[in-house]
């Protein structure tokens, strides 16, 4: 107990360092409670839209898909509603209409587009007795020529009642008059989540959305005076084929389920952020822990002598560490709901979800920040504790002894512990799941450190870096899926991190030096910054790991798109030969397809000699043999070598027809296909087909699923029939000027703003801007965590500093100003900087090249390295360093002469 | 050998043969080399002689804080070279009680605190009715709340020598206990460990270079390279000084 209350005390004597030890951990745990809450929270709204949303009825009947997106059902027979009417029990038979693109245009002609969510177009529900639609102006529309939007549609983009605008549909631009806005879900509030919707009469909307082929659903409200089970199976047996009825339960369930699939994906990437601060937090306090322990070298040694045990020793440090991580876990968890609710207000300002959540804490999230931040302050301060009981009570006595904690040699824990490390990296392997693979790739790194050190330092000390490499060069080699191999380089990464953080001390003094030779014309402060980063070498190579990790990351993150960039390129000039592409504006990974009308309208153009429809569909078919769900394109097959090379290496076009496919080279190994072969297949409305093989290409950078349809396939089956196109090509005649060829078309597009006709050129810009969108916003991200480490830069200035208090003072008393101490610092950090900004830079240069490796080749093929981006991050690291210096300079300019030199 | 060898019961802690060798080879440097030596219980002994002459070392090796290269030391009837890390620290808290010149107090504990630390660290509940009669002894009784740096060099120095008896040890070892105070207040301190010896019946054994401390004890020894070259009973400071300047001789 004696040394608990030292411990607690300990804590308290120095209030600043215990909040500058604490504050890395805690801002990782805030974030990470956060995340939590804040993903909670949008769970909880989105299950109450779920139950909103799914409202108002009790049977539903729709198109049974056997795979794939909803939205490519078939649609239901326009006589099936009157059938189901007659159904004891049944009460009411709404039918209902969905569709995805439907856009209002505003009055200036331009597109009222949902920036965060998808536009839709939906029927106005008159059979149901309980609608979920909720006038809010006006009057429901009732005719072809008549429509609604909700209430924010029509306040954001100034939609008046009584007036005409155009509706986009996929029958092309139809001239309306709006009679009424409306609520969806709910009277009192609009539960649109961020969408944009219009509301047709249901015959309307069948006609307009639907191309007047059928519903998409039908709801049924029934008496309860009968048994819902009765009736579910009465409606079950009068069902044609195809069709499946469910309860509305089930359906809110399935519309919660999609809700946190897309929750779920938010939440991961959000959380890895998160984990790369913890993980940089531990390194910060295993060096203040370092740092605290040499400082107490001789209050430790006073304890030891005076009856301390070693074990009492490290259990005080270890429960000084449980203070700063429970104070980091409080804190952080108290301080991860304001910024929950910044993010909830981001959100919200972006038009995005609900504005007003409760912030819900669950017991997971406290649970998962305690582990996070009691559990890794601890592991982090371990070993430092550990070295911290081999501490001779002759310390008491003499100053300056210091302490080198070696591991006690044996062999045969050593062999145990080192087999154990082989176990678990050969059981990833067997395991073969990413998620699985991550953690004992480092688990496996641990225990090869523990046991090889048993047997000597040194190879404890190589152990991370050379499993690391190992990794690395699994990665490189083997063939595993792209996940897997993510995975060996996510594990390749982090031991080589903290193999590096093992190793760089024994270099860490020569570096430093050398980095700070550019300064020598400052004299004195020069020489004694780099002998002083080098002094003790162990806590510049932990500042700077901390540092190095954060970097390498963002330059791991910088060569990737880079090699992204340059991809992109190399596609458009080598394998796009059209010059003209319409595409839609993109939601997502995906654009939004638009209507065919306008595919004709531009093919109709005088300026223009042909154009080439291309289609997409996610989850188009899948394959019989091996139930496979594939990614297919659609488009004319014979034309498609007009407008980009996909590189046909054999070809019959005689079998090109209503049933014809290009294969990839390795779609058509996989399933041991050639060219006049057949290949058995399954769309999503249930129907079969033998498709004919007629072409293989080689290249995936257009075609990346490797399938490409003849769109004359859909055209023979109804059900099928795309109601968009995703990407046109556009020939224009020989003469036509690239202006006149782009007035042409865009007299077209007038009235889809989200469409766009775009140059191979202005393609790649795009291209290039989004890559570098993406790439400033993960960057943002992760100097989070290189913000932490500056911090953990300047916290080990700090009690360097105040370490070497006498010195300074010296110093200071044969003559130096104090603009030569602060200098001396300041140049200090800047290397302690640098160091680790070099580190980090090659590590990520080398894991970069790496990944761009490891990615699949229709993704990323090309590998550049964006050097300027490198040294911009480099010097980014000087000035941190130079910042982070700013403090302890001024604190180290500012001692009492002496004052320094009588303190001890 | 000094004359109280022969009553072995009534000795503290003795030495036999002590040898200490640091380094090897040309550097070899014999900071103990043979010594003999026993400390009778009761008794406030002084161990003097000049800077380098083992002083320290053989303090240190008496009280476990060092090992010995050959030879044995006992406190009490224990082997403290026959005993492991761990025993030696048990034997330090329970046995042994330490007055360092620094001070050496835990800086973030307050005065009794620090006092109470060598019965804390052993999970033993201090003796209060004798906390408090060596509290009210050496006059700290309004100090005790106070941390060690809003106390002044003597206060200080009376915690750590409340420190050392608050556990009953079988003897304390005083490391220059005087040497960072000024001559007034080291006369307190010294009376008071006189007082200690006399009146609580403790064992007490300091290690110092001024004469003058050296005066307040029972008995001096007197080593010089490593080895004892003389002893003195009742001693004073001139007797103390006159063999001093034989040895320097």
């Amino acid at each position: 107990m004696a040394l608990f209350k030292l411990a607690r005390k300990n804590a308290y004597a120095k209030p600043g360092r215990f909040l500058l030890t604490s504050l890395a951990v805690l801002i990782g745990v805030a974030l990470t409670t956060a995340v939590f809450v804040f993903t909670d929270s949008l769970r909880e709204t989105f299950g109450g839209l779920s139950d909103d949303i799914e409202s108002g009825y009790d049977l539903a009947v729709r198109s049974e898909i056997p795979f794939g997106n909803r939205l490519n059902a078939a649609p239901i027979d326009l006589g099936l509603p009157e059938e189901l009417s007659k159904i004891e029990g049944v009460v009411a038979v709404q039918p209902r209409v969905i569709e995805f693109g439907i856009v209002a245009n505003k009055a200036d002609g331009s597109a009222a587009l949902a920036s965060r969510g998808p536009n839709i177009g939906i029927n106005w529900e008159d059979s149901s007795p309980t609608p979920r639609l909720f006038i809010a102006e006006g009057r429901p529309p009732i005719s072809i020529t008549e429509f609604a939007v909700d209430i924010d549609t029509a306040n954001d983009d100034n939609f008046v009642v009584g007036q005409k605008y155009d509706l986009q549909t996929p029958q092309g631009l139809r001239n309306l008059v709006l009679t009424g806005t409306f609520t969806f879900a709910n009277p009192e509030e609009n539960a649109s989540i961020g969408s944009k919707l219009i509301a047709m009469d249901t015959r309307s909307a069948v006609e307009l959305f639907n191309s007047g082929v059928g519903y998409d659903d039908i709801t049924l409200t029934i008496d309860s005076a009968y048994a819902e089970a009765t009736i579910v199976k009465n409606v079950k047996d009068m069902l044609p084929s195809g069709l499946e009825v469910l309860t509305r339960s089930d359906l809110v369930a399935e519309q919660a389920d999609t809700f946190n699939e897309f929750i779920n994906i938010f939440r991961t990437i959000l959380l890895v952020f998160a984990f790369i601060i913890l993980f940089v937090a531990a390194f910060i306090i295993y060096n203040v822990f370092s740092i605290i322990i040499g400082q107490r070298i001789q209050e430790i040694g006073l304890l030891r002598a005076l009856g301390a045990t070693g074990k009492q020793i490290t259990n005080s440090i270890v429960t000084e560490a449980l203070f700063v991580g429970i104070f980091a876990t409080i804190t952080g968890i108290a301080l991860g709901f304001p910024i929950a609710f910044g993010l909830q207000e981001l959100l919200a300002a972006l038009d995005f979800g609900p504005d007003e959540n409760s912030l819900p804490l669950r017991p997971t999230t406290v649970i998962v920040g305690a582990i996070l931040g009691i559990g890794l302050t601890l592991t982090a301060a371990v070993w430092p504790a550990l070295r911290a009981r081999s501490i001779s009570p002759m310390a008491a006595l003499r100053s300056g002894l210091a302490t080198a904690y070696t591991i006690p040699k044996n062999f045969l824990v050593g062999s145990v512990l080192t087999l154990l490390g082989l176990l678990a990296i050969v059981s990833g392997f067997i395991i073969d799941e990413w998620l699985i693979m991550l953690p004992l790739g480092v688990l496996a790194g641990i225990f090869l450190f523990l046991g090889l050190s048993r047997f000597s330092n040194i190879l404890g000390k190589l152990s991370f870096l050379s499993l690391g490499m190992a990794l690395l060069i699994a990665a490189l080699t083997a063939d595993l899926s792209t996940s897997m191999l993510m995975a060996l380089l996510g594990a390749a990464a982090l031991n080589s991190f903290l193999g590096i953080n093992l190793l760089s001390p024994l270099f860490a003094g020569r570096v430093t030096y050398f980095l700070g030779l550019p300064t020598a014309k400052l004299g004195v402060p020069s020489k004694m910054a780099r002998r002083n980063a080098g002094r003790s070498p162990e806590r510049t190579a932990t500042a700077a790991s901390a540092l190095m990790i954060g970097l390498a990351l963002v330059a791991t993150v910088s060569v990737i798109s880079e090699s992204l960039k340059a991809t992109v390129s190399e596609i458009l000039e080598e394998d796009v030969i059209s010059d003209w592409w319409v595409q839609g504006e993109s939601l997502g990974p995906e654009p939004l397809g638009f209507s065919p009308t306008i595919t004709a309208e531009i093919a109709a153009l005088p300026e223009v000699e042909e154009v080439l429809a291309m289609q997409l569909s996610d989850e188009g078919l899948r394959t019989v043999v091996d139930q496979k769900v594939k990614r297919v394109y659609s488009a004319d097959l014979t034309s498609v070598p007009k407008y980009f090379n996909i590189g046909l290496i054999d070809m019959d076009a005689s079998l090109i027809g209503n049933n014809a496919i290009y294969l990839h080279e390795d779609e058509a190994k996989k399933y041991g296909v050639v060219v006049g072969a057949t290949l058995d297949v399954e769309f999503v409305d249930q129907s079969q087909r033998a498709l004919d093989v007629a072409g293989i290409f080689t290249s995936k950078s257009i075609i990346d699923s490797g399938w490409l349809l003849d769109s004359s396939v859909y055209a023979s089956n109804e059900n099928l029939v795309p109601k968009s196109d995703d990407f046109v090509g556009v020939l224009v005649k020989d003469g036509v000027s690239e202006q006149n060829a782009r007035v042409a078309i865009n007299a077209v597009l007038e009235g889809y703003e989200q469409v766009e006709a775009k140059t191979k050129a202005e393609f790649e810009d795009e291209a290039q801007d989004q890559i570098d969108q993406t790439l400033t916003v993960v960057s943002v991200l992760l100097f989070i965590s290189v913000i932490l480490a500056v911090l953990g830069v300047a916290i080990t200035l700090a009690l360097s500093v105040f370490e070497r208090t006498r010195e300074i003072g010296l110093t200071r008393a044969v003559g130096a100003t104090r603009k030569q101490i602060k200098r001396t610092v300041r140049v200090e950090g800047i290397l302690v900087a640098l160091f680790g900004g070099v580190l980090g830079v090659a590590l990520g240069l080398i894991f970069g090249m790496a990944c761009v490796q490891i990615i699949p080749d229709d993704f990323v093929s090309e590998l550049a390295i964006p050097w300027g981006n490198i040294f911009r991050n480099l010097l980014i690291a000087g000035v941190a360093g130079s910042l982070a210096a700013y403090f302890p300079a001024r604190r180290a300019a500012k001692l009492n002469v002496l004052d320094a030199i009588n303190h001890d | 050998m000094n004359s109280l060898t022969n009553s072995l019961d009534l000795v503290a802690a003795r030495s036999s043969g002590a040898t200490k060798i640091y380094g090897s080879g040309e550097t070899e440097v014999r900071a103990l080399d043979g010594i003999d030596v026993a400390f009778p219980k009761g008794r406030f002994s002084a161990i003097m002689g000049p800077s380098g002459s083992g002083k320290s070392t053989l303090m240190h090796c008496m009280a476990g804080l060092d090992d010995l290269t050959s030879g044995k030391v006992f406190i009490g009837d224990t082997d403290l070279t026959e005993l492991n890390e761990r025993e030696l620290t048990l034997l330090r808290r329970s046995q042994i009680g330490f007055i360092f010149q620094a001070y050496n107090l835990v800086p973030t504990l307050n005065a009794i605190e620090n006092i109470t630390l060598p019965l804390d660290l052993a999970g033993v509940k201090a003796d209060e009715a004798w906390v408090d009669e060596i509290v009210e002894v050496v006059n700290l009784k309004d100090r005790l709340t106070h941390r060690p740096n809003e106390l002044s060099g003597g206060q200080q120095q009376r915690v750590a020598v409340s420190r050392a008896l608050a556990s009953k040890p079988e003897i304390i070892f005083a490391d220059e206990p005087t040497g960072n105070l000024d001559s007034k207040t080291g006369t307190e301190i010294l009376e008071f460990m006189q007082l200690a010896t006399k009146e609580l019946e403790q064992t007490i054994v300091m290690v110092t270079h001024d004469p003058v401390a050296a005066s307040f004890s029972d008995q001096v020894i007197f080593l010089a390279d490593g080895q004892v070259v003389g002893d003195l009973e009742d001693p004073t400071a001139d007797g103390v000084l006159d063999q001093m300047r034989s040895i320097g001789n």
